[in-house]
This record gives structure tokens, sequence and C-alpha cells, in this order.
């Protein structure tokens, strides 16, 4: 609303032309702040960015359909499980959100499924983007970390938190470049497939298990830097036992802490 | 009776138009409202008063630069507060701690946690007067690691405003600034068409290799772009797929497949299959990943790839990645297995 108060003064008498203006005050908001944007915020911070407690202002769609579900509402009755995923995409590799490895049985790594933040057309800002907290980007963050670029973080752990945030954003991009691929921010197959070499190229011990067999692995370091994660099991290849056949290659797993030997996933579920 | 109550209305009204009167002089002499401020002025009441004193002196309004270089005088005479602290205690449901644009404007400098750096892009976002701040130090920072940290944390704002200063140093004449320059086109690119026409504008006369490089990571995430951009994009590139620097081909090969699938391109990433350089052979394996046109003769060199024992053990994994993703029938799968055992 635009508030034009000389305009206001000039066709009024004085008594009329104070409470008509009086009336404009209040229409205008009152205020003598001259914040002029209307952002919805009413926590007495002008604009900072932050929805107050209870804000819908969401900004989500569904998209329209009548399905019954509210709008701004991200379940539809095509993600009934509210994860983001449509239903049909559910059981796809990556659940359909990038990866180019249909044939895999984990043998490259994962499933080359795409790690990033959410920059597509579409959303309003940056945000987190698919699997943006899972054992994968845990992986990837430690390789990120073992070449140098864990950013601020003291330790390898403080780091490698599973959650693929600015930081992570900013070391991938470096990785890229430094690696000779394209700097998008993306970890996707290129990229899967830079960080899997630098991890095999380190192969430790191989570990006999009641069940399996396992190949442990480092991650290559940068010779000279400091950090050095070569001796410091980070991930685990499993190899079947069948006794009856040559051994196969399984899958990856991940130590759930870096170092330690307590096995636990390297896929698109969160970090335990 | 109606005397007294006349009386009353009367003083009423005289009170009314006092206070309505006291609200309007008010109004009409606080320099503050100027009616352009958005969140600078209006951030706290410590803010408030500083503009007030600092708008005292000169005739005319000051401009955002202006306010920030007296901020910044008058901050450094005592000990700015730790913002980088004051972040850190940031979630969305709590309010923003009160603190100078200054503060934050300093913060851009430091090495930031994932909590404080998201703070400060939505502050960003939503304070003209930092951002302002930011793209001028921009400008003339000269300390590598600051450049970069101010780099992304502009390039994570995802804003146009942007854009005119990345331009400004795309097309400046030092190296390091190009780059820079470049590096936060590609950040803001996927949500600001406009960076690819810079891009293509740069790869019609660019001669140097890293810059060519750089220029086409800007159009590495091409989802919000015209086809016509798309198209004189391709036209740009392809002759880059021939040339000298390794790293020029490798990246032209990549970005081609980004930016088109038509069966055009099918020669160039054969032959880019065969290209004496590791780097621009695993570049196009991966491209024909994501490539509709797979001719029998490239499907052929692609098991050649994986079943040497000479190639690069990334491109022979990159080549079995691909070959996978191309449905493969029995024998071919058999084909894929035994390959896939040599690289163990």
């Amino acid at each position: 609303m635009k508030c034009n108060i000389n305009r206001a003064a000039q066709s009024a008498p004085k008594l009329l032309t104070v409470v008509a203006l009086s009336a404009l005050l209040v229409a205008c908001g009152g205020g003598t702040s001259g914040d002029t944007t209307d952002s919805g915020e009413t926590d007495g911070f002008s604009t900072d960015g932050f929805d107050n407690e209870g804000s819908d202002d969401l900004g989500l769609t569904d998209g329209g359909t009548d399905d019954g579900f509210e709008e701004n509402s991200l379940v539809s009755e095509f993600d009934t499980d509210g994860d983001g995923i449509p239903n049909e995409d559910e059981d796809k590799i990556c659940k359909g959100l990038g990866g180019s490895d249909p044939g895999s049985n984990n043998g490259n790594w994962d499933d080359n499924c795409f790690l990033r933040e959410d920059i597509r057309p579409g959303v309003a800002e940056i945000q987190s983007g698919p699997f943006y907290n899972s054992t994968y980007v845990q992986g990837v963050q430690r390789v990120l970390y073992c070449r140098g670029l864990g950013g601020v973080e003291d330790s390898i752990g403080d780091f490698a938190d599973g959650f693929f945030g600015p930081d992570t954003n900013d070391a991938v991009r470096e990785f890229q470049s430094v690696e000779g691929l394209v700097v998008d921010g993306i970890v996707g197959p290129g990229t899967w497939g830079r960080m899997q070499v630098l991890v095999e190229d380190v192969a430790n011990v191989v570990i006999d298990d009641t069940d399996n067999a396992y190949n442990a692995y480092g991650i290559s370091s940068i010779a000279g830097d400091e950090i050095n994660c070569s001796q410091m099991t980070n991930f685990f290849g499993r190899f079947n036992t069948d006794p009856d056949s040559e051994d196969t290659f399984e899958a990856w797993e991940m130590s759930v802490v870096a170092g330690e030997s307590a096995k636990g996933a390297f896929s698109i579920a969160p970090p335990q | 009776m109606r005397s007294l109550t006349s009386a009353i209305t009367i003083a009423a009204l005289g009170l009314f138009l006092a206070a309505a009167i006291f609200v309007l002089y008010t109004i009409f002499t606080n320099p503050s409202s100027d009616g352009n401020t958005v969140s600078a002025s209006g951030a706290n009441s410590q803010k408030t008063e500083q503009v007030a004193v600092d708008a005292s002196a000169p005739e005319k309004p000051l401009s955002a630069a202006e306010k920030l270089e007296l901020a910044k005088k008058s901050q450094s005479a005592s000990n700015p507060p730790d913002a980088s602290e004051l972040l850190s205690k940031l979630t969305p449901k709590e309010p923003l701690p009160e603190y100078e644009p200054l503060s934050a404007y300093d913060v851009a400098r430091k090495d930031l946690k994932d909590k404080e750096y998201s703070a400060l892009v939505k502050r960003l976002q939503n304070d003209p007067v930092l951002m302002d701040g930011l793209l001028n130090e921009l400008r003339s920072e000269t300390d590598a690691k600051r450049l970069k940290r101010l780099v992304s944390v502009l390039g994570s704002t995802g804003s146009s405003e942007v854009l005119p200063v990345a331009e400004e140093l795309v097309f400046s004449s030092d190296e390091g600034m190009r780059k820079s320059g470049l590096d936060l086109l590609s950040r803001v690119a996927p949500l600001n068409p406009e960076a690819y026409d810079i891009a293509n504008t740069i790869l019609r006369s660019e001669t140097d290799p890293a810059i060519l490089v750089s220029t086409m990571n800007v159009l590495a995430v091409p989802e919000s772009v015209t086809p016509e951009t798309k198209q004189s994009a391709v036209a740009q590139i392809i002759p880059l797929a021939n040339h000298e620097e390794p790293a020029v081909r490798r990246h032209s090969v990549s970005m081609l497949v980004r930016l088109s699938n038509d069966d055009s391109l099918a020669p160039i990433l054969y032959g880019a299959l065969a290209d004496e350089d590791p780097s621009v052979r695993q570049a196009a394996v991966y491209a024909y990943a994501q490539y509709p046109f797979q001719s029998a003769e490239a499907v052929e060199r692609l098991f050649e790839i994986a079943e040497n024992t000479s190639e690069e053990k990334g491109t022979r994994r990159a080549a079995i990645t691909t070959l996978n993703s191309m449905q493969p029938d029995e024998q071919a799968k058999n084909r894929i297995s035994a390959a896939q055992k040599t690289i163990r």
C-alpha cells in the first residue's frame, strides 16, 4: 500500500487533515523505522531472514493437485511417506534422484547417487539437497578431510558429520577444481569415481569375519600434508566367503567412527 | 449537562489534536524515517541511534557505502563484538541477536562453521547494506583465502545482485580476480540465467586455457537455461574439443553432453574416447553415460577401455559404470563382469 501524506493534507480541512493523517499513519503501520519490506516478521527485528515461530509462510506447494492434502504441504498422494520422493521412485536406485549405475551391486563405491546442495530452479533459495544427511555424505566428507579440505574443523569426526552443508559444498568444489573435474559442487559419477580411486589406493588389511571377508581401506593423503589418513580405517570392502565360489565383491561399508573397526552402512541412510 | 458534555468533547479533541501534531512533528523531523532503509537501520535500537547521530552531520542522506564506512570507523575505536560467537547461537526459531552489520561484515573474513555460514547467508539475503559492503570488499580483496570465502558466501545467496560485480571481475585484467568472478558466476548461475550469457560472451574470444576451463564451469548446471542459450554455448564449445590443452578438451567433452544430446556430437565423443590424454578419455567415458546416441563402435571402444589393464583404474571403472547404464544383454553383462574382476 502506498501512502502519499502530502496529497491527503491538501484535500481536507485542517482538523480533518489531522484525523485523516492519523488514520493514514495507522494504515501505513504507524512506525518510524522506515522498514519498507513486508516479510511477515513480528519478532522485533527487521527482516532478519528468520521466520517468526509459528509462521506458516513455508512457500511450499504440492502443485495444486486436488489430492485432499492442503496446499503448502509437502505430502501428496504421490508421496505418501512425505520424504519428498514420489512413490513411483521410492524403489529406484537413488530414488530417482540422480545415479548412473543401475547395474551396480555397490561394487562402484555407491550407486552414484547425486549429493548436492539444492540450487535447482524453482527452489527459492539454496537448501539441503537429496541425501544431504547420509552416510554417503559422511564418506565423501572423510575423503575431503583427508585431502586437506576440512575447513575449520579440527578433526575428521567433526567435519564428517554426514550433513551436506556449505562447508562441504565448498570442499567438494575445491576437490573438483584440484582434480580437474567439472566444478559444480555436485558429487556425481566423476567425483565419486575419483574419490574411489583415492580410497582403493590404500587397502590396508584383510579382515576375516565369521560371515564375510573384508578389505579395510584408508584414504590416500596428499604427500607432505600433515593430515595423513592412509593408515586410518575408513571404509571396508566386503567379499563373500563361500568356499565353492571365487571371491566376489559384495558391497562397500564404512567404519562407524573413523579409524575404528565397527562397521556401518555406506548408503543414503542417515548416520547413526 | 449538555455544556459539560461539550466541554469534555472539546477537551478530548484538543488532546487528540495535540497528540496528532506531536506525532506528525516527530515523523517529519526524524532523519531515520527516510523510507529507504530496510534492515540496517531497523535492526535494533542501538543501530537506529547510531544512524541518527551519523545523519545529523552531513547535509544529504548517507549512502549505504558511506554508512558502512562510518560504522567501520566507529567500530575500529572499540573492540567489535565476537560476531562469530553470536551467529553460532542462532537457530531459525530464535530471534536474531543484536549485532551490527559490520560484525557480520567481519565474519565474512573468518572461517565459519555451517550454522554460522547459513545464518550469515540468510542475513545477506535480507540486508542490502551488508550485501553492498561485501560486494565492495570483493572488488578489492587481495588475500586469496578471504577472497574465496567472500565468493562462497556471496554465491550462496543465489542473488542476482552479485552479477554486476562478478561481470566486472571476469573482464578485469587480473587472472586471479577473473577466476574469482567466474567462480562467483558459477555459484549463482543455476538461479540466474544471465550468468550463462556472460559465460557465452567470454567463450567467444577467450584464449587463456585456465579461463576457458573456469568459464565452462559456469555452464555446468544448465537447468534453467533456454534452448537458444544452450545452443549458443554448444557452438562455442565444440571447437574447444580440439584445443591443444588437455584440460580444455576434457572440460569441453563434459560440458557438451550437459548442454545437448544432439547426434552431431557423436564424432566428437567417439574421438575423445581415443584421446591421448587419460583425463579426456575418462571424461568421454562418463559423457557416454548421459548421451543417447551410442553406436556399436563406441560401445566396443568402451569395452576396450574397460578391459585394458594398462588403462587407469578410474577410467576402466567409469567405462564399466557407463556400460552398465546401457542396459546390457547377458553376453555383455558377462563381459563387463569379467572386466570388473581384473580391476581389483
